[in-house]
C-alpha cells in the first residue's frame, strides 16, 4: 500500500512537472491574458504550483481554445467574493473551535507520553548506526 | 496590481522588510546551533537540522499570530504587507529541516526513504510510538501547495475564494506540526522549557484565532437598522475624516466603505478584489482608495483600479438627509460610476 502511494504520487509528480514546463511557456498566456507579458521570473514562479495543479490547469487550457470561451478568469469575478469572504471568515471560526479541543488533547497525550517511560526506540540519533550495522 | 505578472513586485519597503527577515533568521539559526553545541555533543547535521525545524514552527507561530491581531490593532498592517514573504520562507525553512531529517534518519536504510518515513513508528505500540514523522511530511505537502499557489497568478486564477480557502489549510497544517513535534523533539527533550514553550505556543495560536474570530462574528451580527425605504445609516458627515472612511454593514454580512475625499463622499466594495483586505481600513492615497494590505488602489467614483491596472470592486450609491449619510445596500456591477454624493458647500465641506 505505501509503496503503491510513493509510486502513484511520483507518476503525478512526474507528469506535472513536464506539464508545468509547457504551462509556464504557453499555457498560462491561453487561460489568462494578463500572463502574455509574464516576466520569466513569474514563469519561474508558476512552475511548482502547475506541477501541482496540472489536471485542473490542463482543463482550463483546453477550455480556452473553445470559441466560445469567454476570456475571463475566476478572479475576474468579484461579484462573488464579498459574500464568499464573509462566509469563509465564519468557516475559519469554526475550523478553530473543531481544531482546538484536538490541539489539546494532542498536547495532553504526549505529555502524558513524556512523563511515562521514555523507549530506547525513540532515540533517534542513534537509528542511523542502527541501520548500518543491521545492514 | 496586475497589468502583467512579475516576480515579485519589489518596492524600497519590501526590500527593507524581506531584508530585515533574512538577517533574523540568519541570526537565530547561529544562535540557535551555536548555543545548542555548548551543551551537547550532537553532530552540526543534527543541530541544522533542528535549527531549522524550530525556526520553521516561530516563524509559522508568527505569521498565524499576524491577521488576528491586525483585528486588534492597526499596529500589526505592516507585517501584513510581506506576510507571503514570511511564508514562502517558513517553507523554505521547514522543507530544509525535513530533507536534513530524511538524509538522517531515513538515507542509509534499505528501504526507500518515503516508504520508510511513512512506516516509521510501527510497530504502534502507544501514544510515544505515535508515527510523528508522517504528521510532519502531511504538513509539509499543505505548506508546498500554500507556497507553490501564493504568487498573484493563482490568486487570480484560482479566484480569491478559492485561494483563500486553500490557504487556510494552515490551520490544519498547524494542528499537524503541533503533533509532530509533541510526539516527536518534545519526547525527547531534556529541558521541560520546551515542553512549555510548545503548549504555550499552541495555546497562544488557538486563542488569539478564536477571540479575532468572536470579535468579527460580533461585529458581522451589528447590522446597522434600515431605514423605511431600504436606504442604511452610515453615520453624521461629522464624523468622517477627510480621506478615510467608515464601514458600514450591509446585510448578508456585506460591508460597504463610505469615503470621505475632495470630492464629496464615495462608497465601494469593503473587501479588495486582491486578496479581501479591508478597504474601509485603508485611505485615500493620491486621489485612490488604497487597501491596507498590498496598497491596491481603486478610484473612489467607479470602484476601479487607474489604468492600466484591472481590478475592479462594487460601488454603492449614497444619499445625504441633513447631516446624516445613507447606502444602499443594493452593489452595483464592479466598476460601475456613481457620483459622489456632495454636501451643501464644494468638496464635501458641510
Amino acid at each position: 500500500m505505501v509503496e503503491f502511494l510513493i509510486e502513484s504520487a511520483r507518476g503525478y509528480a512526474l507528469a506535472g512537472a513536464v506539464f508545468a514546463l509547457l504551462f509556464a511557456w504557453r499555457g498560462a498566456a491561453a487561460i489568462d491574458p494578463v500572463a502574455r507579458h509574464a516576466t520569466w521570473g513569474a514563469r519561474a514562479l508558476m512552475l511548482p504550483g502547475a506541477a501541482l495543479l496540472w489536471p485542473l490547469l490542463a482543463l482550463r487550457w483546453w477550455r480556452a481554445g473553445d470559441p466560445c470561451h469567454d476570456g475571463r478568469v475566476p478572479g475576474d469575478r468579484t461579484e462573488r467574493w464579498q459574500p464568499s469572504s464573509e462566509r469563509l471568515r465564519r468557516g475559519a471560526l469554526v475550523a478553530w473551535i473543531v481544531l482546538a479541543p484536538l490541539i489539546a488533547a494532542v498536547l495532553v497525550a504526549a505529555l502524558r507520553a513524556r512523563a511515562g517511560e521514555a523507549p530506547p526506540s525513540r532515540d533517534a540519533e542513534r537509528l542511523p548506526a542502527a541501520r548500518a550495522g543491521a545492514r | 496590481m496586475s497589468v502583467s505578472y512579475q516576480a515579485v513586485q519589489w518596492n524600497p519597503a519590501k526590500k527593507s522588510y524581506d531584508r530585515r527577515l533574512a538577517i533574523a533568521v540568519a541570526l537565530y539559526l547561529v544562535a540557535f546551533v551555536a548555543s545548542a553545541s555548548m551543551f551537547t555533543a550532537l553532530s552540526p547535521l543534527i543541530l541544522a537540522m533542528r535549527a531549522f525545524g524550530t525556526g520553521a514552527m516561530a516563524l509559522l507561530v508568527l505569521i498565524l499570530s499576524i491577521g488576528p491581531l491586525a483585528r486588534f490593532t492597526p499596529r500589526m498592517a505592516p507585517l501584513l504587507y510581506n506576510r507571503r514573504h514570511l511564508g514562502v520562507t517558513m517553507f523554505l525553512m521547514a522543507l530544509v529541516h525535513a530533507l536534513l531529517a530524511t538524509v538522517w534518519y531515513h538515507g542509509f536504510g534499505v528501504l526507500d526513504p518515503l516508504a520508510s518515513i511513512l512506516s516509521s513508528g510501527v510497530p504502534f505500540t502507544g501514544a510515544a510510538q505515535l508515527p510523528f514523522q508522517p504528521l510532519g511530511l502531511a504538513a509539509l505537502v499543505i505548506l508546498f501547495a500554500m507556497a507553490a499557489t501564493s504568487h498573484d497568478f493563482w490568486l487570480r486564477n484560482l479566484s480569491p475564494l478559492v485561494w483563500k480557502a486553500l490557504h487556510l489549510g494552515v490551520y490544519l497544517a498547524f494542528t499537524l506540526l503541533v503533533a509532530h513535534v509533541a510526539f516527536g523533539a518534545l519526547q525527547d527533550a531534556v529541558w521541560p522549557g520546551y515542553a512549555w514553550i510548545t503548549v504555550a505556543a499552541a495555546a497562544w495560536v488557538v486563542g488569539i484565532h478564536i477571540a479575532a474570530g468572536v470579535k468579527e462574528r460580533r461585529a458581522d451580527l451589528r447590522v446597522r437598522a434600515l431605514s423605511a425605504d431600504g436606504w442604511i445609516k452610515v453615520g453624521e458627515i461629522d464624523e468622517f475624516e477627510e480621506g478615510r472612511a467608515r464601514a458600514a454593514k450591509v446585510g448578508a454580512g456585506r460591508t460597504v466603505a463610505v469615503f470621505r475625499h475632495a470630492d464629496g463622499f464615495s462608497a465601494l466594495s469593503g473587501v479588495c478584489a486582491h486578496q479581501g483586505g479591508p478597504l474601509a481600513e485603508g485611505r485615500i492615497v493620491d486621489g485612490c482608495v488604497t487597501c491596507p494590505w498590498h496598497g491596491y488602489q481603486y478610484l473612489a467614483a467607479n470602484g476601479q483600479s487607474p489604468p492600466p491596472f484591472t481590478e475592479r470592486v462594487p460601488t454603492y450609491e449614497l444619499r445625504l438627509e441633513g447631516r446624516t449619510l445613507f447606502v444602499h445596500p443594493q452593489a452595483k456591477p464592479p466598476g460601475t460610476p456613481v457620483p459622489p454624493c456632495r454636501t451643501v458647500g464644494a468638496g464635501g465641506q458641510p
